[in-house]
């Protein structure tokens, strides 16, 4: 089943994918449907705008990197950018303790 | 590697984004995302046409991505950081320029004569802080100091015609005749303004005095005007001036328009 992930919820995953380490836009898509086995399969291209909007906000910081001739673009989280991972963390477990209750399984 | 239809959703993906640098770095990210991506497929076994495609596919719709990504590069402000970047840089030129005023070049060749002359001819150049208001203007005393008799020719600068009220234009060869050789007070007065001084018909050069401390007054003239655009110079000259005064007071009055400013010539406290 391939599914695109809810845009609100997109922010949570680019964000706790780049607080295990720096990644590229390709690396965060690829990685993103390898951890949930083809189930967020995203337009790739709509990865790009939350990338910089996030950038914009502060959230993460970009350099630029060349590696075997071809030049790519890390994004590294910030402290603000991890102070909002962790709320974000926070609104999920909430919403799914509730999901839970309600279809009464343990949460 | 095949790779028009790739093209085509680059292009028309980016032009939403306004400001030519931003989509510089969007065309450059996306291209490599989608080379990534191409790779991938050409790996896993599809034609060079097939995973052209795949790629167009796997990245959505160009119109979508490029609207947002124009949402978040606005071109307002890569504009104004563009345009705050040329000002401060034109603002670094003009005062580079003038810097070279002072330091270099043609107008300069004044400037290093009166360096030199203040070394080798001036004794006990004291600056002043006062400044007095006169008209539209404000003067404010730069430097001061008694010259002894010059053999080199004074440089070249504007000046007073002496049967003139007005400043006016003059050469060398007339400033030289000006400028005897004995001991002469030379006063340098800034006045802060943007209209120039040169030609401006509220001052009357010949309205200047000077009395020293030892009771002689004499008349001084203004040998020479710089108009530098935010600030005129004029260079006031009185010959014969007893080298013995401790101090002095430069008079200007002219109709309505009177200031008085006091010269110390002989260090602190005297």
């Amino acid at each position: 089943m391939a599914r695109e992930a809810t845009p609100g919820g997109l922010d949570l995953l680019v964000l706790h994918l780049l607080s295990e380490r720096e990644m590229y836009g390709y690396e965060i898509v690829t990685e993103l449907a390898s951890r949930s086995n083809a189930v967020f399969q995203m337009k790739e291209g709509t990865l790009y705008p939350l990338l910089h909007r996030l950038e914009k906000e502060g959230a993460v910081t970009a350099y630029e990197e060349k590696k075997e001739g071809r030049t790519r673009r890390y994004y590294r989280i910030t402290r603000k950018g991890r102070g909002r991972l962790a709320q974000q963390r926070e609104e999920w477990r909430e919403y799914a303790a509730a999901v839970n209750a309600v279809l009464c399984m343990p949460g | 590697m095949r790779w028009k239809e790739g093209e085509y959703w680059l292009r028309d993906a980016v032009k939403y984004v306004e400001f030519p640098p931003d989509r510089r770095r969007v065309q450059e990210e996306l291209y490599e995302h989608m080379i990534s991506r191409n790779l991938d497929f050409l790996a896993r076994g599809a034609s060079e046409e097939e995973a052209d495609r795949l790629v167009c596919e796997a990245m959505g719709d160009p119109e979508e991505v490029g609207k947002a990504l124009a949402e978040v590069h606005k071109p307002f402000w890569g504009y104004f950081l563009r345009v705050l970047r040329i000002v401060m840089a034109l603002v670094l030129l003009l005062c580079a320029f003038q810097m070279f005023l002072y330091h270099g070049g043609n107008s300069l060749r004044y400037y290093r004569s009166e360096r030199q002359l203040y070394e080798a001819h001036m004794e006990g150049w004291i600056g002043q802080s006062s400044a007095e208001k006169c008209g539209d203007y404000r003067f404010r005393l730069r430097r001061a100091g008694v010259a002894g008799p010059r053999e080199e020719p004074w440089p070249q600068a504007r000046h007073m015609d002496e049967d003139s009220p007005l400043l006016v234009f003059g050469d060398e060869e007339e400033i030289h005749q000006f400028i005897p050789p004995g001991s002469h007070l030379v006063l340098e007065l800034r006045a802060s303004t943007w209209d120039p001084l040169l030609g401006n018909p509220e001052l009357d050069s010949r309205g200047f005095t000077v009395q020293d401390s030892l009771g002689n007054r004499c008349g001084a003239y203004v040998y020479a005007v710089h108009d530098w655009g935010f600030f005129s110079e004029m260079m006031i000259l009185t010959r014969d001036f007893d080298p013995a005064a401790e101090w002095a007071v430069l008079t200007y009055d002219s109709g309505d328009r009177s200031f008085r400013l006091p010269v110390r010539l002989k260090g602190e406290g005297t």
